[in-house]
């Protein structure tokens, strides 16, 4: 579904806006990432006027990402109250920025670099590329301890494991140390056993990724540092298996991650899709009436159901069905693909 | 305040917040973006007299906010949005009530960095911020040792600026260093990122000294757009020793755009590996001492301050000001000359804005780019600039500099003279938006 440019001066394979992209899973923590463009064909028009139906969402606290069009509060303010105001003012702009810069480290002379660029929890070898020595292979791994945010070399499994085949990891499941064979991890890792299922990780590049295995999908999140293919799937089946959910990618394609969550009821408060229910995504407060947090869990629903704006009302008084994908952009398959929200 | 009384008021806390970051976190969606990054210059004091200061930083500004109206301010920050604010001066430090700040900073939830030039900065100084809370501290060293002292216009200064690292690093900080590139250090940086190194650096920004301030006084330290191709050989160089050092390389927004080493110098900056624009009013927020609120840290002035705090909320600037709303609202029809059709126009619009207004009276066209230079000699031009007037002394203010065209060749050079010249335009207090015009004595 990606339109391809290949940048004259990067040397890049380059991917074109992808209009029905929409969210990002993030493994583990909420910082998802994807694929951006470097050419012109990247950038929306100015006008930052939004597809039809088509959604501004997060995929959680820290992480945003985006349909083409978001939805935008037109001519609306968060004004103080205070009753002051600047000389030169009008109302605030509406619209929406096109360039998808999230995730992105603000800049500036004076502010130099930002406070963690020392702490060593960067890529230090590419995924796609495998650029490690012989004997060793590019892992994401938790720099700090926490969920995947970095990439290093590891020492390759004497007898390696190959993808579906079961493995074991050392130093627990994102250590980036395990029994998986180069361009392989090991998935879904015990937490008592150290014991999981090696799976791909993603080929190709980083604006190009691909997935050898009909029926897996490439997600990118944690930083570049995660790059796996998982099972593809259909947000309103809902055909992963049990304590999966079915989750938007970086590439805008659904596929099964593990539920991190089991309390995420409609309208209950979320950090990344996967923390709500199945069946469900999270999504920002705007998009209810009732959220009283960031982002908040909503309910997939079929656009072509013709008692889905009810469904959806009887969830959020203020909700409708609204179309996942931008008019005319989505997979096919995925026509109908839908989420209660603000209209 | 004397830095002993402003440590007793430092009270003793366990534990502080962990510290938001200046990542983006939000994609702007409906009225003004969130600004993740604020940097905040407490005071224009300074105990250097740099020839390249962008705010011809000295004596303090008049009117400089008090303890209590910094406290507040750091409140009115945390409430927008912002992540990390970055002090600054002058030389922030020279403010004990500094430590003050930090703390507030960093109780209200938001990392506290500081951009430094280190001259005074003791041990007792590192001692204070660290306790204070400091995230980060970047040093700013331009270039060895003889070229740094007079870009600093102060003898010892080199030598002081790296006592200040050791300082730091004693005590505790994470210390990061920033250089200017330009005439006097461009040979210097292999040297200096070896020092750098040694005394423990593990992060570089690299930036090329913008025509602002006391710099835009001094075109024989500029870099000439035509030196882009051989800077950029040199920064490869630099990139390959930085992966052996296990040194990160930070290019600041004035160091691209967009040719071969785009994505090898953005990677750990830009998601896609490479520039997307300026940032200033969209996702950065810039303060001077006396309260004014401005998009872009390194721009002043009426096209650029959007008020003062002691008049407005920081919100209500930030959302309201149209002086702030420049980058959010402009298109390509803001580009003009070169850049008007470049193959990135959508995405980089000129690039830095702190760098383009200044040089050629307003943004939209900016000579100081890899992928420009590097296509300009493949037709066998290159570009030049020369000075046309000198600022009028005031921090943040710039002259004009008119753009030439001419041949790569000496000879053709010599032969022919120039084949265009760009005079500089309008500002944008004249002509707010679009491409400007060429500049009259009435402009």
């Amino acid at each position: 579904m990606r339109e391809e440019v290949t940048c004259p001066f990067c040397d890049a394979a380059l991917a074109t806006a992808n209009p029905w992209r929409a969210y990002t899973v993030v493994i583990g923590i909420s910082v998802g990432l994807m694929a951006t463009a470097c050419g012109p064909a990247a950038v929306d028009n100015d006008s930052g006027t939004s597809g039809s139906g088509s959604l501004s969402t997060t995929g959680g606290p820290s992480a945003s990402t985006q349909a083409s069009g978001s939805v935008t509060g037109a001519g609306s303010t968060n004004s103080t109250g205070s009753g002051d105001t600047v000389a030169t003012t009008e109302q605030a702009d509406s619209g929406t920025d096109a360039i998808d810069d999230s995730d992105d480290q603000g800049c500036s002379f004076y502010a130099g670099c930002s406070p963690d660029m020392g702490s060593g929890t960067t890529l230090e070898c590419d995924i796609f590329e495998q650029d490690c020595p012989d004997g060793e292979k590019c892992m994401a791994w938790a720099a700090d301890g926490g969920t995947w945010n970095a990439t290093r070399c590891s020492p390759l499994d004497a007898d390696p494991d190959q993808p579906g085949e079961a493995c074991s990891t050392e130093g627990g499941g994102m250590s980036g140390v395990d029994s998986c064979d180069v361009g392989a991890m090991c998935w879904g890792v015990n937490a008592q056993s150290n014991v999981g299922e090696c799976i791909a990780m993603c080929q190709g590049s980083l604006l190009d990724a691909t997935c050898p295995e009909i029926g897996t999908v490439c997600s990118i999140s944690n930083l570049d540092a995660l790059a796996v293919c998982v099972p593809g799937c259909h947000p309103l089946m809902q055909d992963c298996a049990q304590n999966e959910g079915c989750i938007p990618t970086s590439s805008g394609e659904f596929a099964c991650f593990p539920q991190l969550g089991t309390d995420g009821a409609h309208g209950e408060a979320c950090s990344g899709p996967d923390t709500c229910d199945p069946g469900l995504t999270c999504v920002d407060a705007e998009l209810h009436t009732s959220c009283q947090s960031d982002q908040c869990c909503s309910t997939y629903c079929d656009t072509a159901n013709t008692d889905a704006d009810a469904e959806c009302q009887a969830l959020d008084a203020g909700q409708a069905c609204v179309a996942w994908y931008v008019e005319g952009r989505a997979p096919s398959g995925y026509d109908n693909v839908g989420v209660c929200a603000t209209p | 305040m004397k830095l002993k009384e402003a440590r007793r008021r430092l009270q003793v806390v366990d534990q502080l917040p962990t510290p938001d970051t200046r990542q983006l976190s939000k994609r702007w969606s409906g009225t003004a973006p969130t600004p993740r990054l604020a940097v905040w210059e407490i005071t224009l004091a300074c105990d250097q007299k740099c020839i390249h200061c962008g705010s011809r930083a000295g004596e303090a500004r008049p009117g400089e906010l008090s303890t209590e109206e910094c406290l507040d301010l750091v409140r009115q920050m945390r409430e927008i949005g912002v992540g990390e604010v970055v002090l600054v001066g002058g030389e922030a430090y020279l403010r004990n009530d500094s430590i003050l700040i930090i703390r507030a900073i960093r109780e209200a939830g938001m990392s506290a960095t500081m951009t430094t030039g280190g001259r005074t900065l003791t041990r007792a100084r590192a001692d204070a911020m660290v306790q204070a809370g400091i995230s980060a501290v970047n040093v700013s060293i331009d270039g060895m040792q003889q070229a740094h002292d007079k870009l600093r216009g102060v003898q010892g200064s080199w030598h002081a600026a790296f006592a200040a690292i050791g300082h730091l690093r004693a005590a505790g900080a994470q210390v990061h260093c920033n250089t200017q590139i330009n005439r006097l250090t461009r040979q210097d940086l292999r040297p200096l990122q070896r020092e750098l190194s040694q005394a423990g650096i593990t992060a570089w920004q690299l930036q090329i000294t913008a025509p602002f301030g006391n710099a835009g006084d001094h075109p024989e330290i500029l870099l000439q757009p035509y030196m882009y191709p051989e800077l950029f050989d040199e920064l490869d160089k630099l990139a390959d020793e930085a992966d052996l050092l296990g040194m990160k390389l930070w290019p600041a927004n004035n160091l691209g755009y967009f040719g071969p080493l785009e994505s090898r110098l953005r990677r750990l900056q830009k998601r896609g590996a490479h520039y997307k624009g300026c940032g200033a009013g969209r996702y950065t927020l810039g303060i001077e001492a006396n309260g004014a609120i401005k998009g872009c840290p390194s721009l002043g002035g009426a096209a650029n301050i959007g008020g003062y705090i002691r008049e407005h909320s920081l919100r209500q600037i930030w959302e309201h000001a149209q002086e702030l709303k420049y980058t959010r609202k402009r298109t390509k029809k803001e580009l003009w000359g070169y850049c008007a059709d470049c193959y990135y126009a959508d995405i980089c619009r000129g690039g830095c804005t702190a760098t383009a207004e200044p040089l050629l009276g307003r943004p939209g066209n900016n000579p100081w780019c890899h992928h420009r230079a590097q296509e300009l000699a493949r037709k066998g031009l290159r570009e030049g600039i020369e000075l046309v007037s000198k600022g009028p002394g005031l921090p943040f203010d710039h002259g004009l500099y008119r753009l030439i065209t001419e041949s790569l060749d000496p000879a053709q050079r010599e032969a022919n003279g120039p084949i265009s010249i760009e005079e500089p335009r309008t500002t944008r207090v004249v002509d707010p938006m679009g491409p400007g015009r060429p500049a009259t004595a009435l402009d």
